[in-house]
């Protein structure tokens, strides 16, 4: 993969002194590369550009496109549904990704605790990120939260009866959403092993002698000292759970609903797209996503000056 | 330590990781590389939704073809409802149209008028053992006929006898009920049933039914290629619709919208937990394999109570068509005419897909019909006489009608909007589809 290959780069060069060094023939490398670059090509960049030329275009996907100017934005402007996924999307990143950032962090403090059997409850714990974006976990989801699911009969043995199926309500349907995905905490909670281990242990030891509770070696040691990677989970997650797909359109029958409450700005630009034929409005909200995660990624890197702290 | 280095350098190796991670069990390889239709063979490729039934028969027509006419080959694409029309309208994007498809009225004027389909009149299909009315729903102005009618169907209710049994209520007289009749029947089986078991489904957000109500009223859905009803009678509609709801006759929105997303044999109709639901007559078979005793086909009700006033019409459950980019017109033509002349295709696929529009065909199968199938023949042919107008084709952008129906009906019934409110959205939504 090529990042493996450009973290390999960077050791090498930092061993040798830096980008000083002059670069070698790279042919090689990027006869190596060419797989990737082909799909970089063919599956990434080429799409983007048309995908960015038919945004101010009408393309029913059955004719040719016919060029409209700004006229899908103003009709972005518009729209109400549109507005109404963007809040059912904020909602669903600025709620999820902290507790499920909140979730990772505790379980990765608990995980390096020097256990006994640590890469095996590593793996268990690390299970659901596989799966949690899986059409079948969304099934089971589904199933769990409904009206006679899983959830209802637990909640009836403790004398909560006729309640209704979670997933089928406005109410509590994205939060059903939002469950999972910080169930699927697995990845930031690898990132942040990761980064504990690089804590040294003569901090921590330094400071029982003084006589720091353990609480407080967590807020005045390990906190400050992971806060790039805190910062870097942050980023990452909050552009993925911008991009989240598969959960809303399984939970939800591809509908969003009910009443338009899972109807997530991905899942609303896919129905746009590709069940409603208007495939230049869907591009356009492609690019306008694309604006508003770049937007968020800059205000996270802004933020961070006052935050995160490097050590060098 | 971690410094600004160790930092950035993860932030290149984990999204490599991450696409490491995609290449796993998720990633089921998109390119399914279905057999494109090559111009000097006689291949064809022939898709159309359904379920396990359609599949089967469909199947076992084109090996029937292929024993009388070797030369062609046909590559199969089954598929279901709401995925084939996503992968149709992708596979016309990329020029990658199967020859023959199965297609709905909701999309006809979407892909007819936009020239994918090609003219079966113009090709030469022979329709004259067609009954009449049953061709002139696939044709098109400036296209001629789009699509063959491959059955027909008309809207009913369909009823499940042990229920009604247990609730010692009588089945109502089809002829003669109305809708309040409907809702007072439903609300006294709802009454003398155990909890959790209900008089009927909640129907607000069917479109067919919404339809049979608003040509009562004497509209339709689209008139001259917009919407063709008002906002009073949308408003009178989501009204009832909300009064299945109070009174009970029907289950609570949050139990509606689960139902509507279950496998049909774990709908509650199904399951024996509501006595009445509605669907288009083809699907009689389908409900009444689920159901212990069989299920009793009704019309619906009419707001006179007079089954005369019931403006039933004959919608082509389904159609077939053939691309207008077919590399083999002829060959996929013959196809279709073999799929609604011959007797010999009409006894394999039966009245799968609503009964067969093509009189010699309907005439070679029924005698050899079961019971549930006749079932569906018969409530066909008793409404014929009852008919009304046959209705507008959906025009472009019609295709969403339901969705926005659906959505505006639960936002009623869950207290956001007010039935007037549901009946302006409506009417707002589907002018925005229409455009």
């Amino acid at each position: 993969m090529s990042a493996v290959g450009e973290l390999a780069s960077i050791v090498s060069s930092r061993k040798k002194g830096g980008p000083k060094e002059k670069h070698p023939d790279n042919k090689v490398g990027l006869a190596f590369m060419t797989p990737w670059l082909l799909g970089f090509l063919g599956i990434t960049l080429i799409p983007m550009i048309a995908s960015f030329g038919l945004a101010f275009t009408d393309y029913s996907l059955l004719a040719a496109p016919d060029f409209v100017g700004l006229e899908n934005i103003r009709r972005m402007i518009a729209d109400t549904r549109l507005h109404n996924s963007l809040v059912v999307t904020f909602i669903y990143v600025f709620v999820g990704t902290p507790l499920q950032l909140i979730v990772a962090l505790l379980l990765a403090v608990l995980l390096n605790q020097g256990m006994k059997g640590l890469s095996f409850y590593r793996s268990i714990f690390y299970l659901p990120s596989l799966l949690g974006g899986s059409v079948a976990i969304a099934i089971l989801w589904r199933q769990m939260f409904g009206a006679s699911g899983l959830v209802n009969q637990i909640a009836g043995m403790f004398g909560f009866h006729d309640l209704p199926g979670w997933v089928s309500n406005p109410d509590t349907a994205l939060g059903t959403i939002i469950l999972l995905h910080i169930w699927t905490f697995g990845s930031p909670m690898i990132i942040f092993l990761a980064g504990l281990r690089q804590i040294p242990e003569m901090y921590y030891e330094a400071a029982s002698v003084d006589g720091a509770s353990k609480v407080a070696q967590f807020f005045k040691i390990t906190i400050p000292l992971l806060t790039p990677i805190i910062f870097f989970n942050v980023v990452l997650q909050v552009i993925n759970a911008f991009q989240s797909f598969t959960q809303a359109f399984v939970v939800s029958g591809g509908t969003g609903g009910p009443s338009d409450s899972t109807m997530f700005y991905t899942l609303y630009l896919y129905q746009k797209g590709f069940t409603q034929f208007d495939m230049g409005y869907a591009s356009a909200m492609a690019w306008l996503l694309l604006i508003i995660v770049a937007i968020f990624t800059a205000i996270n890197f802004f933020v961070s000056k006052f935050w995160v702290f490097y050590d060098d | 330590m971690i410094d600004r280095r160790t930092a950035l350098a993860l932030g290149l190796a984990v999204p490599g990781l991450a696409g490491l991670v995609a290449c796993g069990p998720n990633a089921s390889g998109g390119g399914s590389g279905g057999g494109d239709g090559d111009a000097d063979s006689g291949s064809l490729r022939l898709a159309w939704w359904g379920n396990p039934t359609r599949d089967e028969n469909t199947t076992e027509v084109v090996e029937a073809y292929k024993e009388s006419t070797p030369d062609v080959t046909i590559s199969l694409e089954p598929g279901e409802w709401s995925g084939y029309w996503d992968k149709l309208a992708t596979q016309t994007a990329g020029g990658d149209f199967p020859d023959i498809v199965q297609m709905d009225e909701k999309y006809l004027a979407e892909y007819g008028q936009r020239g994918a389909l090609l003219d079966l009149a113009g090709a030469g299909l022979d329709t004259a053992d067609f009954v009449e009315g049953s061709v002139e729903v696939g044709e098109l102005p400036e296209v001629g006929l789009a699509a063959i009618n491959a059955g027909l169907n008309a809207f009913a209710f369909l009823v499940n006898p042990v229920v009604f049994e247990e609730a010692g209520v009588e089945i109502p007289d089809d002829t003669t009920w109305t809708w309040d009749d409907l809702i007072d029947t439903a609300v006294k089986i709802t009454e003398n049933t155990p909890d959790g078991t209900y008089g009927m489904t909640q129907m607000g957000s069917v479109q067919g039914l919404f339809q049979v109500y608003l040509r009562q009223a004497g509209q339709d859905q689209y008139k001259d290629g917009a919407a063709g009803f008002d906002v009073d009678t949308a408003t009178k509609w989501f009204e009832w619709a909300k009064e299945i709801q109070d009174s009970e006759a029907g289950p609570s929105a949050s139990v509606s919208v689960e139902d509507s997303a279950q496998a049909m044999d774990q709908s509650l109709f199904a399951t024996g937990k509501v006595a009445m639901t509605v669907a288009w007559s083809n699907q009689v078979v389908a409900h009444d394999v689920l159901v212990p005793e069989g299920v009793t086909v009704l019309r619906p009700p009419s707001m006179t109570g007079s089954a005369a006033d019931a403006q039933l019409w004959y919608k082509a459950s389904m159609y077939w068509a053939v691309s207008a980019r077919s590399a083999n017109p002829e060959a996929a033509v013959a196809f279709v005419d073999f799929l609604v002349n011959s007797p010999e295709a009409g006894k394999i696929l039966s009245v799968e897909r609503g009964v067969p529009g093509n009189l010699a065909v309907r005439e070679a199968i029924v005698p050899d019909l079961d019971e549930a199938n006749l079932k569906a023949v018969e409530y066909l042919e008793a409404v014929e006489e009852e008919l009304g107008e046959a209705p507008e084709i959906t025009p472009q952008g019609g295709g969403q009608f339901e969705d926005i129906l659906t959505r505006a009906c639960e936002d009623m019934l869950f207290g956001t909007l007010t039935p007037a409110e549901a009946g302006q959205r409506v009417l707002d939504d589907l002018a925005g589809a229409l455009g």
